[in-house]
C-alpha cells in the first residue's frame, strides 16, 4: 500500500506587496515530503524559507499572497480551503514549532490550560484532559509535569518552554510537523537535547517533519533530504548527506567553505573562503541565474539563461549550468593562512575577578574568582552558555562593570583602575570592544566617518588632517571603499556595519580587543569574511583578542587558547588543540558532544537545568548535572582550578588519567 | 533590512495623508489671521466707546457675526482672537518642550539617585491637574500674558520630561552608548550628540500633541477668567462673558468663538495625528 | 507581589509628601500677606498684624507647614476664609458631588472607549477604524466648555429636553439627579474617550500581531476564543493603568464643567477659592485633589500587578 506524501508543494510562487506593487519573493518551488520523512529547507536570511513555511501554514502576513501553485497536505489541496476545513486541518494534520518559545505562549495563561486546548480541540472528554496533558509532557521528557502544568510561561526556561511547544505540536500526532529555527535561541546543550527529542519523537510517532534553519550542521543532523534556497529559488535538492559531502551547486560549495570545521583546521593552517557580493533586492527581475553575480565560475550563458533543476545523479538536482564543475569552484580568498609571530609576553592579567550583582535584594554571583592571562597578540576564546559569566568578565575587563574588591587587572604590568572613569586615555584606547549586534553598536544617526572619526579624535588625537588620514586608513584596513564615507548605518549591510564597528575599535591602536559574539548576528557567508578580517588585523596590528562565542567551531578555528566557563567559574583552560582533542572537563565534554560537527556518535546528555547564578549549588557548581560525578566530594568540596598538565587547567576532582580513560578508552 | 525611515520617506508619508492637509490648512488659516489680523478685520476688535449703542445685534449684513454686549463686532473679535491663543499656546509649548527635553535627557542618562528624586518631584507635579495648577498660579499673578506662557510651559515640562526620559532609557541600552563610554566620551556629548538625535522624532510628536493640549488649557483658563487682560480679544473669555445670555436666545457671541475654537483644535489635532503616523 | 505593592505604596507616600510641600510653597509664593488680603488695602497695619497673629501666618514657615500637615492628617483642614466654614465640611460635600458626576462620566466612557478601541483594532485600516480614531482624537481636544455650551444651547435652550444646570433641587430622587447630571457628563466623556480608545487600540493591535496569537490560531482554535483569551486578555491589562491616569484630566475637566453648569463640586470650590484668594481652602483642596489622583493611580497599579501573572508570581 502506498501512503500519500505528507506534503506536496508544486510550482509555488509567493508575492509581497511593497508600497503599491506586488513583488515576487519566492518562485518555482517544488518539493515533496514523503510520509515519515524529515525534509530540510536551508538558506541564509532573505532566501524565503520562512515565507514558504508561512504559506504552508496558511499564515502569510497581510501583505503576502500565494500567486501561483498548489500545496497539498496528505493529497488534499490546501491553498483554498474554507475556514472550517482550515481549522480542522490545523487541529488534526499540521502543527508548528516556532523560533522563540518565550513569545509563542500566552503569558497570562497557565501551561496546563494551553496544552489542554489541543485535547479539547481533538474532542477528548474534559475529564481526560489532565491525564493526557501530563502524558504528553512526560513524552517530551519534562521531569515534573504536575508542577509545570501549574506554572506560567515566564517561570520556565527557554528549553523547557520549547518542550512544551513541541508537546502541543505532537499531541495531535499530526501528519506534518513544521519546525522553524526551533533551537536558534537556545544554549548548545539544550539545543542538542531538543533536537534529540524531535528525532526520537519522529521515530515514535512516525510524523513527517519539515525543518527550516540557517544552520547547516543542524540540518545535516536532522534531515533525510534537504533543499538549499537562495533568493527565493531552489538551488539544490537531494539526500542530505550527498548534498553536503558531494555538493553540485556553487552556492552550496561556497557555503560549506565558509564554515570553520575540523577538516579546515585552524586559522594558522587555512583561511576561510567567502562568498562575495550581496543578495539581489526583493522582486528583482533577473533574466539568467539568480546567483550569477556572486558565482566565481559564472559564464555568459549564466547571465542569459536561467538554469533548470538538472538531475545530477544520486537523487540530487541542481539549478546550475555546470553542476559537475561546482566542487572545483575557484576560491575567492587565497587558502594560505597569514603568517603569525607568536609572543610569550603577558599583556593582560586578571586575578581573582569576582562580580556580585544585587537583584531585588538578592546577590547574584556572576563571577567567582577568575584568573586568566592573555599574551600579546594571542586569541583567547571564551566559551560558555547563559549564566556562565563570559559577558560579565568582558565588561569587568573593559571597566564597564566594577568588580568586587580583591580583583586585580593588570595591563602590560601596570594595574588597571577598575572603573572606566578612572582609567587614563591611553589605557582606554588600549582595550576596546566589538559588539554582537552591529545595528545596536552604531548610532543610526551618525555617518560612517563621524562614527570612526570621533573615536579617532578621542583615542588618538592629532590635528584635523591627521585624523582624516587615520579614518581613511582604518577604512582601508577593514577593506571598505571610500564610497561609504558619508553613509549612515541604515544604508549598509550587516557585514559592512560590523566592519565599521571594527574600524572604530581599532581607532586607537588597541593592544586588546574584546570580541563579544561578533559574528552571531551575521549570515554564514558574511561570518567568514569577518573572521578572516579579524584574523588579518590581528597580525597587522599585533593585537590580542578575547573572543567570546557560543559557536565552538569558530572558537576552534580562531583561538590559540580556550577558556570554558560555567556559572561564573573557569572549568577548563588550555590551548585550542589540547581542549578540542581531549580529555576534557566533564562540562566541556558535554559541550563538545552537543555540537553536531564536533561530536562523535555518542552524545553526553546533561540532566536538569543550568542553575541560577543567585543560588549556586554547593561544592562543585557543575555537580547537579555532571554525568561523571564521582561522589560526595563533588557535592561538598569545590575543586580548585589546577594545572593538571603543562598549560592545561581543570576544575574537577577527577584526575586527568581517569578522565582520559573514561572519555577516550573503550566506550563499548 | 532597513529598519528606520529616512527624512524623505517621512515626508512622503505626510504628503499622502489627508489628515495632514486638512489639519495643516485649518492651522495655517488661523496662523494667517493671527499674524495679519489687524489688516483683515472689518472693525476694531477692541471696540470704540460708541459701539455700546449697537450692542447685541444679531448677525446682519454689516456685522456678519453680530455684535457682543459691548457692541463690538463679533467677527473681528473672532479673527483677532486667534492671535492670543496661538501666541500663548505655541510659546508655552516650546518652553515646555525645551525644558522637558533637557530634564528628560539628564535624568534618563544619569539614572540612579538623580532619576529617582527628580521623577518623584515630577510625579508630584503631575498629581495636580493642569487646569488647577494654572488656576492657582494665575490667581496669584493676575491677568498677565507672559505669566500664562510661563505657567503653562512649566506645567507641561513634567509630562514631556517623562516621555523623553522613557525614550532615553531605551536608547541607553543600545551598544553605541556603551561604545561612547568606552572612549571616555564626555557626558554632554553622549546626551546631546549621540542620544538626542535618536529621540528627536519622539520630541517632535510630543510637541504637536502638547500643542493641542496647550490650546485647550489656555482656553479653559481664559474661560474661567484667569490670565487675560481685559479688552483683549480672546475666545475663551468672550464665551465666558456671554454664556449667561444664552437663556435670552442670544447665541451668536457664544457660538462663533466656539466654532473657531473647534476648528483650530481639530486642525492642530489632525496635524499631530498625521505627524505621529509619519514618525512611527 | 507584596514587595511590589509595598514599594508602590512607599513611592506614593513620598510623592504625597512632596506634593504637600509643593502646594505649601505655592501658596506662600502668592504675593501679599494673608491678613492684608482679607482686610483689604484700607485697613490699618495694626489690624492686619493682629489678624495675622490670630491666623498664625506670622510664624516661621516650617512651623506653619508642620501644623498644616499634622492637622490635615487628623482631618482638620483649616477654616475657609471666603465661606466661613471648616474646610473639611466644604470639601466633604463637594467631593461627594464631584464623585457622582465623575462616576457617571466614567461609567459611560470606560465601556464606550474600550469597545471603540477594540473595534478600531479589529477593523484596522478600514473606514470605521479611521472614524473612531480620528473622531475620538478630535473630540478629545475640544475644550469642555465648548462642547458644554453647544450641548446647553441645543438640548436645554432650544430643545428643552434636559436641564441646563447640574444641581437638582434638594431632596430629589436618584433619577432626577441623574437627569441633571447627563449634560455635564457628556463633555467629560468626549474628552476622555479619544485617548483611552487610542491606547486600547494600540494594545489590541500589538496582541493581534503577537507570536502567542499566531500560536493559538495555528493550533486551530476558533477566532472568537483567540480574541477573547489571547488578544483581549493580554491587551486590556495595560489599559487599566491608562484609565487611571485619565483621572487627572477628569478632575481638571470637572473645574470647567462644574463652573459652566453651576454644580457645587470640588472643581467649582477650587475655582471660587482661587478667585477669592482663600488660601486655607485652596491649599487643602489642591492637596486632597492631588491625593485622590495618587490613590487612584495606586489602586490601578495594585490591580494591574494582581492581574498580571508576571508580577503576581515571582
Amino acid at each position: 500500500m502506498t501512503t500519500l506524501p505528507a506534503l506536496e508543494v508544486e510550482n509555488l510562487a509567493i508575492e509581497y506587496k511593497i508600497g503599491t506593487e506586488w513583488k515576487t519573493a519566492v518562485r518555482d518551488i517544488n518539493f515533496t515530503v514523503e510520509h515519515g520523512e524529515s525534509y530540510g529547507l536551508v538558506g541564509e536570511s532573505g532566501c524565503g524559507k520562512t515565507t514558504i513555511a508561512m504559506a504552508i501554514m496558511h499564515y502569510l502576513s497581510r501583505n503576502g499572497r500565494v500567486s501561483e501553485g498548489s500545496i497539498r497536505l496528505k493529497g488534499r489541496e490546501f491553498v483554498d480551503l474554507s475556514r472550517r476545513e482550515l481549522r480542522r486541518a490545523r487541529i488534526d494534520d499540521i502543527s508548528m514549532v516556532y523560533q522563540d518559545p518565550a513569545t509563542a505562549l500566552n503569558p497570562s495563561l497557565r501551561i496546563g490550560t494551553q496544552v489542554a486546548d489541543v485535547f479539547e480541540l481533538l474532542g477528548v472528554a474534559a475529564s481526560e484532559h489532565h491525564r493526557r496533558v501530563i502524558d504528553v509532557l512526560k513524552k517530551v521528557q519534562i521531569a515534573d509535569p504536575a508542577r509545570v502544568v501549574e506554572r506560567y510561561p515566564h517561570q520556565l526556561s527557554g528549553g523547557m518552554l520549547q518542550r512544551v511547544v513541541i508537546a502541543m505540536a505532537i499531541a495531535s500526532e499530526p501528519a506534518l510537523l513544521v519546525l522553524d529555527e526551533p533551537t536558534t535561541g537556545l544554549d548548545a546543550t539544550v539545543e542538542a537535547e531538543v533536537l534529540d527529542l524531535v528525532a526520537s519523537l519522529r521515530d515514535e510517532i512516525g510524523t513527517s517533519v519539515l525543518f527550516i534553519s540557517h544552520n547547516l550542521a543542524v540540518i545535516r543532523k536532522m534531515c533525510d533530504r534537504t533543499c538549499v534556497l537562495y533568493a527565493g529559488r531552489m538551488m539544490a535538492e537531494g539526500p542530505t548527506e550527498e548534498i553536503f559531502t558531494e555538493p553540485r551547486h556553487p552556492y552550496t560549495v561556497g557555503l560549506l567553505r565558509c564554515l570553520p570545521n575540523p577538516d579546515v583546521g585552524s586559522r594558522d593552517e587555512m583561511s576561510l573562503d567567502t562568498i562575495p557580493g550581496f543578495l539581489p533586492p526583493l522582486g528583482a527581475e533577473i533574466r539568467g541565474c539568480v546567483y550569477v553575480d556572486r558565482c566565481a565560475m559564472s559564464q555568459d550563458i549564466c547571465i542569459e539563461v536561467e538554469p533548470g533543476l538538472n538531475d545530477v545523479g544520486g537523487g540530487r538536482v541542481s539549478r546550475c549550468h555546470f553542476p559537475d564543475e561546482a566542487p572545483n569552484l575557484p576560491r575567492t580568498v587565497a587558502a594560505d593562512p597569514v603568517e603569525r609571530k607568536r609572543s610569550d609576553q603577558t599583556l593582560v592579567e586578571i586575578k581573582g575577578a569576582s562580580k556580585t550583582f544585587m537583584q531585588d535584594g538578592h546577590p547574584v554571583y556572576a563571577l567567582s574568582n577568575i584568573d586568566l592571562a592573555i599574551k600579546v597578540g594571542e586569541t583567547v576564546g571564551l566559551v560558555g552558555e547563559s549564566g556562565s559569566g563570559k559577558s560579565t568578565l568582558a565588561k569587568v575587563l573593559l571597566g564597564i562593570h566594577t568588580p568586587d574588591d580583591g580583583t586585580v587587572i593588570t595591563l602590560s604590568g601596570e594595574e588597571l583602575a577598575s572603573e572606566l572613569e578612572r582609567r587614563g586615555q591611553e589605557e582606554i584606547g588600549a582595550v576596546q570592544m566589538v559588539f554582537q549586534n552591529p545595528d545596536s553598536a552604531l548610532n543610526r544617526r551618525h555617518s560612517v566617518h563621524r562614527i570612526i572619526g570621533r573615536a579617532v579624535q578621542l583615542l588618538r588625537g592629532g590635528r584635523r588632517n591627521e585624523r582624516e588620514d587615520r579614518i581613511k586608513s582604518l577604512l582601508r584596513e577593514v577593506r571598505m571603499g571610500m564610497q561609504h564615507y558619508n553613509s549612515k548605518p541604515r544604508h549598509l549591510s550587516g557585514g559592512l556595519k560590523q566592519r565599521v564597528a571594527i574600524a572604530r575599535a581599532f581607532a586607537g591602536s588597541p593592544a586588546l580587543v574584546v570580541c563579544d559574539e561578533p559574528t552571531s548576528a551575521l549570515d554564514v557567508s558574511v561570518q567568514a569574511a569577518i573572521i578572516n578580517l579579524l584574523s588579518e588585523l590581528q597580525v597587522e596590528e599585533n593585537v590580542a583578542y578575547l573572543f567570546i562565542s557560543h559557536d565552538l567551531n569558530v572558537v576552534r578555528y580562531i583561538a590559540d587558547r580556550v577558556a570554558v566557563m560555567y556559572l561564573g567559574r573557569l572549568m577548563e583552560v588550555g590551548t585550542s588543540d589540547r581542549v578540542f582533542s581531549g580529555p576534557n572537563h566533564p562540562y566541556t565534554e558535554a559541550l563538545l558532544s552537543a555540537s553536531p560537527e564536533l561530536a562523535d556518535d555518542k552524545r553526553i546528555r546533561l540532566e536538569g537545568e543550568i542553575p541560577e547564578p543567585s543560588n549556586p549549588p554547593s561544592g562543585c557548581v557543575f555537580q547537579t548535572r555532571c554525568p561523571r560525578k564521582i561522589g560526595e566530594i563533588c557535592e561538598t568540596v569545590e575543586p580548585e582550578l589546577v594545572e593538571a598538565e603543562p598549560g592545561w587547567f581543570k576544575r574537577c576532582h577527577i584526575p586527568v588519567e581517569e578522565l582520559r580513560a573514561m572519555q577516550m578508552g573503550a566506550s563499548a | 533590512m532597513v529598519a528606520t525611515a529616512s527624512r524623505s520617506q517621512r515626508w512622503r508619508v505626510l504628503r499622502r495623508s489627508p489628515t495632514f492637509w486638512v489639519g495643516g490648512f485649518l492651522v495655517l488659516m488661523w496662523v494667517v489671521f493671527a499674524v495679519f489680523g489687524d489688516f483683515v478685520t472689518p472693525y476694531e476688535p477692541r471696540g470704540t466707546p460708541q459701539d455700546i449703542l449697537n450692542r447685541l445685534q444679531p448677525p446682519s449684513a454689516e456685522h456678519w457675526f453680530g455684535t457682543d454686549d459691548l457692541g463690538r463686532d463679533v467677527l473681528s473679535r473672532v479673527l483677532a482672537g486667534s492671535r492670543q491663543v496661538l501666541t500663548v499656546a505655541v510659546s508655552a509649548t516650546i518652553l515646555g518642550t525645551v525644558l522637558g527635553t533637557f530634564i528628560g535627557l539628564l535624568i534618563g542618562y544619569y539614572g540612579g539617585l538623580i532619576d529617582d528624586v527628580v521623577s518623584r518631584v515630577l510625579d508630584a507635579f503631575l498629581s495636580i491637574p493642569l487646569v488647577i495648577t494654572g488656576m492657582l498660579a494665575l490667581a496669584a499673578l493676575g491677568p498677565n500674558t507672559i505669566g500664562v506662557i510661563l505657567v503653562i510651559g512649566l506645567v507641561f515640562t513634567p509630562i514631556i520630561a517623562k516621555t523623553v526620559r522613557a525614550a532615553v532609557l531605551s536608547e541607553r541600552q543600545l551598544d553605541y552608548v556603551t561604545a561612547a563610554q568606552l572612549r571616555k566620551e564626555n557626558s554632554l556629548y553622549v546626551m546631546f550628540v549621540e542620544i538626542l538625535p535618536n529621540v528627536w522624532s519622539i520630541v517632535i510628536v510630543e510637541f504637536t500633541v502638547r500643542l493641542g493640549y496647550a490650546i485647550f488649557t489656555v482656553l479653559a483658563l481664559s474661560f474661567l477668567g484667569f490670565g487675560v487682560e481685559p479688552q483683549t480679544p480672546d475666545w475663551g473669555a468672550d464665551i465666558f462673558q456671554h454664556y449667561g445670555q444664552l437663556t435670552g436666545r442670544v447665541w451668536w457671541p457664544v457660538l462663533f468663538p466656539a466654532m473657531a475654537i473647534a476648528l483650530l483644535v481639530v486642525g492642530v489635532n489632525l496635524l499631530a495625528d498625521a505627524t505621529s503616523q509619519a514618525f512611527e | 507581589m507584596t514587595r511590589f505593592v509595598l514599594r508602590r505604596i512607599g513611592l506614593a507616600l513620598i510623592t504625597l509628601v512632596l506634593l504637600s510641600v509643593l502646594v505649601f510653597i505655592g501658596t506662600q509664593l502668592l504675593p501679599g500677606d494673608v491678613g492684608r488680603r482679607i482686610l483689604g488695602p484700607f485697613a490699618t497695619q495694626e489690624a492686619v498684624d493682629v489678624l495675622n497673629a490670630r491666623l498664625g501666618t506670622d510664624r516661621p514657615l516650617l512651623v506653619q507647614y508642620w501644623d498644616w500637615i499634622t492637622s490635615a492628617v487628623t482631618g482638620d483642614l483649616g477654616f475657609s476664609i471666603s465661606f466661613s466654614r471648616p474646610v473639611t465640611e466644604l470639601l466633604g460635600r463637594a467631593l461627594v458631588n464631584s464623585l457622582k458626576l465623575g462616576a457617571l462620566a466614567f461609567v459611560i466612557v470606560v465601556p464606550l472607549s474600550l469597545l471603540g478601541g477594540i473595534v478600531a483594532a479589529l477593523k484596522r485600516g478600514t473606514f470605521i477604524d479611521r472614524i473612531i480614531t480620528v473622531g475620538g482624537l478630535s473630540a478629545t481636544v475640544i475644550p469642555e466648555f465648548v462642547s458644554g455650551i453647544v450641548l446647553i444651547v441645543v438640548f436645554a435652550v432650544f430643545l428643552g429636553w434636559l436641564p441646563g444646570f447640574a444641581t437638582a433641587p434638594p431632596g430629589s430622587g436618584f433619577f432626577t439627579q441623574l437627569r441633571h447630571l447627563i449634560l455635564p457628563a457628556i463633555p467629560l466623556v468626549l474628552v476622555l474617550f479619544g485617548y483611552i480608545a487610542r491606547i486600547t487600540r494600540a494594545g489590541v493591535i500589538e496582541a493581534l500581531d503577537a507570536d502567542y496569537t499566531r500560536t493559538a490560531i495555528l493550533k486551530g482554535l476558533p477566532r472568537s476564543t483567540v480574541i477573547r483569551r489571547d488578544v483581549l486578555r493580554n491587551a486590556l491589562l495595560p489599559t487599566i493603568a491608562v484609565i487611571a491616569s485619565q483621572v487627572g484630566y477628569l478632575i481638571g475637566g470637572l473645574v470647567v464643567v462644574e463652573v459652566l453648569f453651576g454644580y457645587q463640586g470640588v472643581g467649582k470650590l477650587l475655582f471660587d477659592a482661587a478667585r477669592n484668594a482663600d488660601f486655607p481652602l485652596l491649599a487643602s483642596g489642591v492637596l486632597v485633589v492631588g491625593a485622590s489622583f495618587q490613590v487612584s493611580m495606586l489602586l490601578a497599579d495594585v490591580a494591574y500587578s494582581w492581574l498580571n501573572p508576571r508580577i503576581r508570581i515571582s
